[in-house]
């Protein structure tokens, strides 16, 4: 059963953040080494800053920046 | 709270071309034109009548930029990063925060991904910047040069934002590696 895992891509003045439906941490990143998975959300996120983070599936092929890192691994 | 920018001198070694050093001081809208701290802050009759003006044309973040006579100048600040990074960026049409709560902007401008990334100090080579409107800014948390990390050197002006960042009216300019 797939769970919600929160990631962030770190690019050092900003980052890219997702919460990925995934059956567990290692298919995540096996298919996104790219990306960091948080075991907790950080301290300074508000009530609420979690509705700004996008929730996609795994596959999702819709997210360009999903999408993106699969095609680097080809 | 607003911004006020006040331009220095200078031109980085590197040929790189640049904005000019900027210095960022807090202001309450209350002293929108008329700010009293800081170098470069209008003061006088005639200050607080630019920063009128300013108010009337662009608001109060407009006020203190146009009292100092460098909006057109300093209309921006920029945010380089990585193809992935701008894929998501542009997907989110926001700039969100780091792991530690900022984002990282800088006045400075880089033709080449190599430069950007020792002189900001970033684990990654970015492939551009987005050119940011300051009117999409509206607080700072910090700012100064950029100190050494991670193998790098640093030695460029970073600005830390303690919230997301619209690319509401933001150009992607890409850069050499």
């Amino acid at each position: 059963m797939k769970q919600k895992y929160l990631t962030v891509y770190d690019y050092g003045m900003g980052a890219v953040w997702r919460y990925i439906q995934a059956e567990s941490v290692d298919e995540i990143q096996n298919k996104y080494p790219e990306l960091e998975i948080l075991d907790k959300e950080p301290d300074w996120f508000s009530d609420g800053y979690e509705k700004t983070i996008r929730t996609c599936d795994i596959d999702d092929t819709a997210d360009p920046f999903l999408r993106k890192m699969r095609e680097s691994k080809k | 709270m607003g911004l006020l920018l006040v331009a220095g001198g200078g031109k980085f070694a590197n040929g790189a071309v640049s904005w000019e050093p900027l210095r960022i001081v807090f202001n309450s809208e209350a002293t929108a034109g008329s700010a009293t701290s800081g170098e470069g802050a209008a003061g006088g009759a005639f200050g607080k009548w630019l920063g009128k003006l300013g108010r009337r044309i662009f608001g109060p973040l407009g006020a203190l930029l146009e009292a100092d006579n460098i909006v057109k100048r300093n209309a921006y600040l920029n945010h380089y990063t990585t193809d992935l990074g701008k894929e998501g960026i542009v997907y989110d049409s926001v700039i969100k925060m780091s792991p530690d709560g900022n984002v990282y902007m800088t006045p400075n401008l880089y033709s080449s991904g190599a430069t950007a990334q020792a002189q900001l100090s970033l684990s990654a080579t970015p492939v551009g910047y987005f050119a940011v409107p300051l009117s999409n800014i509206h607080a700072v948390s910090n700012q100064g040069v950029v100190k050494p990390w991670g193998g790098q050197p640093g030695g460029g002006y970073e600005i830390k934002i303690p919230h997301d960042v619209s690319t509401k009216g933001s150009r992607w300019y890409p850069i050499g590696p």
